[in-house]
């Protein structure tokens, strides 16, 4: 069982062996290397055959849990020892701080938002930009730019003490239930998810936001959040909305495409698979 | 002066001296200092070609009269964003107050278009995209329209 940690407390060899397989995984040029999860990412934000996967419907979380479970799979076949590591920016609030440091995910953007100029991903050379909606081919980051601003722990208890999952639509229309606020289309109290790929810019505010490596350490962070609520309200299928019978969304015993047989149910109690430290 | 914007004043250069004085509803719509260079036919708020960090963003409202600056096998019946001729496709977002819209280059950040006092919502969000492509180029990938639902 894995035990996924704060980024600010992996050691120096943590944090070099999960960037060199993250690129081990990136220059691989056959089956699910790493752009294949950019462009799943891509392909299942949007509706596919009339159903919201990924983004704006219930499965937000446990389509996300599968996708980092898969992206966690693949490099441990490169590296049996790593692990994913999360980025709580409750704590860690700053453009040069953990994770932005020159020894793990590197800093801002050159000019505020222009390429990476620090750490392994720094320029093309290090890593290669492919699939995406700009031209660039360096990774790129806007850090804090625009006023911008992360939210807080305040926040995040707001949307924890929210005792349904989700509510009616079922979508980025929702204007009560857990999900939609931790997704952060409502942003009616808070707004999660999306301010934190906002504030980080560059790539990580487009459609292809998998490009950034922080985004990992992001959503590891929604996951672990989402674990929080569960551990306050229950692990059980009871806890996940919509039961059955819903049009256009992923119910919680159907299954999440692209990822086989696996539905929200299977998912929902993950602490046998791996816990957050 | 940037190619863009040489080969536009060659081509508005009569238009924009004749809009500069008389249009000031384009001037004001361009809030962060970029002088709107409107046409008489932009005279709607909502449509506009301006000069944003030296790039050009024009934009074209779902249901606009003006169907001179729509681009080839563009229908008008949904929004239209180009950055140096570009094609920028803006998605509808359901969201607990309304629609809100979305692009590739800003994707987590809708914006609301249109509606009460947004008349300006379609420029923000060109610039933001501008914000984040800095001097890139959009690729076909954001010119794709996905289906987000409303």
């Amino acid at each position: 069982m894995g035990v996924r940690k704060n980024a600010r407390d992996l050691t120096s060899a943590e944090k070099a062996a999960f960037v060199a397989a993250v690129k081990r995984l990136k220059a691989q040029t056959t089956g699910r290397n790493y752009d294949w999860f950019v462009t799943t990412h891509i392909n299942y934000f949007a509706a596919v055959g009339g159903v919201r996967y990924a983004h704006q419907s219930p499965s937000f979380l446990p389509w996300h849990r599968q996708y980092l479970t898969e992206f966690e799979k693949a490099l441990q076949v490169l590296d049996p020892s790593v692990s994913l590591p999360y980025w709580d920016w409750t704590g860690d609030r700053t453009a040069t701080g953990a994770p932005f440091t020159a020894d793990f995910m590197g800093g801002t953007g050159a000019g505020g938002n222009g390429p990476v100029t620090t750490g392994p991903f720094a320029g093309a050379t290090n890593w290669r930009i492919t699939v995406s909606a700009s031209s660039a081919t360096s990774l790129r980051r806007a850090l804090a730019a625009g006023g911008a601003t992360l939210p807080t722990g305040t926040q995040v208890n707001r949307v924890l003490n929210v005792a349904a999952y989700d509510a009616a639509p079922w979508s980025s229309a929702s204007a009560t239930g857990m999900r939609n606020m931790m997704e952060g289309w409502n942003r009616q109290g808070a707004n999660l998810h999306n301010a934190v790929h906002v504030w980080v810019g560059g790539h990580m505010a487009q459609q292809d936001s998998p490009n950034d490596p922080v985004f990992w350490l992001h959503h590891c962070n929604i996951d672990r959040l989402w674990s929080q609520w569960q551990t306050r309200w229950g692990f059980d299928a009871g806890h996940y909305l919509p039961p059955a019978g819903t049009a256009g969304v992923v119910d919680l015993n159907e299954e999440m495409q692209p990822w086989g047989g696996v539905t929200p149910a299977a998912v929902l109690d993950h602490r046998a698979s791996y816990t957050y430290a | 002066m940037p190619e863009i914007s040489r080969r536009d004043a060659l081509r508005y250069g009569a238009a924009t001296v004749a809009v500069a004085t008389a249009v000031g509803g384009a001037q004001a719509l361009s809030g962060s200092g970029s002088p709107a260079r409107a046409t008489p036919a932009h005279r709607d708020p909502r449509d506009f070609t301006v000069t944003y960090r030296g790039r050009e963003i024009t934009g074209v409202h779902a249901g606009s009269g003006d169907r001179s600056a729509l681009r080839a096998g563009a229908t008008g019946a949904a929004h239209e964003v180009h950055i140096d001729g570009r094609r920028l496709a803006v998605m509808a977002i359901a969201l607990p107050g309304g629609t809100g819209y979305i692009s590739a280059l800003n994707h987590y950040e809708p914006v609301l278009i249109d509606t009460g006092g947004n008349q300006d919502g379609l420029l923000r969000l060109a610039r933001r995209a501008v914000d984040v492509l800095g001097d890139r180029e959009l690729t076909a990938l954001a010119g794709a329209t996905h289906d987000h639902g409303r």
